[in-house]
């Protein structure tokens, strides 16, 4: 299930940090304790392409790509807002 | 496709010895197929070795192996930097900035997949010796700065899934632990660790040097 309604979502650049704070108080650390973010600007815009755990994320992103080719024009990336420090152990 | 892959492994390492290990960029379909053990062996990409790692959370490659995947690394506010602290040492990664679809196929033609989004490591510390170091260079502030005191050792870990292990040359009795495994202390990498990002939805069962992959089930 994604955690916004419908992706791609589009806000405004201005808001983006905004944005993100508000994922992070809407889901709570205990119940979504790993939040990945697919996006990419165009202009002043941020397109969200995923929101969710690393797979899922990426699963979204790949769709929005899918559905959309000429999303591949425009420069991605992917920032973490939240993972468990465990997951940075090896062994 | 298949819900059921089942692929050697390298004695009581699971270092993955059969079948073919893709990775394709979900932005760009730029891909990469290994062939186990050849490809292994003859170290093209400079990989060689795979290990599916019941121990990492994420999956981890070489940063050599980025560009072979139309991936770079970061530029400005977007190039944090990760630390992964093992037994063996200490790792500072980038996140890739496109996920990637893994693909695992046995001799078969069984294959599972899975999209994740991976790390690329730039940097590499081998136990006590220099991980201090790595982590005080400037090119790593402030990311490093939090994270002196979470650097083993000592640290004290628990996780909540049971991982059965047997082989013809060591017996493991089930642990509810993570699975502790014999560490080749520095080790450069030249390997690529699949972690549990990519096993999560699969079931892994390590028997008698087999590493079988039943798609849809728990970790096991």
């Amino acid at each position: 299930m994604a955690l916004l309604e419908s992706l791609p979502a589009e806000i405004e650049a201005s808001e983006f940090e905004k944005f993100f704070e508000k994922i992070k108080s809407d889901f709570p650390a205990d119940e979504f304790p790993e939040l990945f973010i697919h996006y990419q600007q165009v202009d002043d815009k941020i397109l969200i392409l995923g929101i969710g755990e690393s797979g899922e994320c990426g699963e979204q992103a790949y769709r929005a790509y899918q559905e959309n080719p000429e999303l591949r024009k425009y420069e991605s990336t992917t920032r973490i807002l939240r993972a468990p420090k465990k997951r940075f152990l090896l062994r | 496709m298949s819900d059921n892959v089942i692929i050697q492994m390298d004695g009581n390492y699971p270092d993955i010895s059969s079948g073919i290990i893709s990775f394709s960029n979900a932005k760009t379909g730029k891909s990469v197929s290994l062939k186990a053990p050849q490809d292994f062996l003859s170290g093209i990409y400079g990989v060689k070795s795979i290990t599916m790692d019941s121990g990492a959370g994420y999956t981890i490659l070489p940063e050599n192996f980025a560009t072979l995947l139309d991936i770079s690394r970061p530029k400005g506010f977007k190039a944090e930097c990760y630390i992964f602290s093992g037994v063996g040492g200490t790792s500072v990664c980038f996140l890739s900035p496109h996920p990637l679809l893994i693909g695992i196929e046995d001799e078969n033609g069984n294959k599972v997949e899975k999209m994740i989004t991976p790390f690329f490591l730039t940097n590499y510390a081998p136990s006590i010796t220099s991980e201090g170091k790595l982590l005080a260079k400037e090119e790593h502030q402030p990311y490093t700065e939090q994270v002196i005191d979470f650097i083993s050792p000592p640290f004290q870990y628990c996780d909540n899934y049971t991982v059965k292990v047997s082989s013809p040359l060591r017996k493991f009795p089930p642990q509810d632990r993570r699975l502790r495994l014999e560490v080749d202390v520095g080790k450069e990498m030249d390997y690529i660790l699949i972690g549990r990002d990519w096993q999560k939805g699969f079931r892994l069962i390590f028997d008698a040097e087999r590493m079988i992959i039943v798609k849809g089930g728990e970790l096991a």
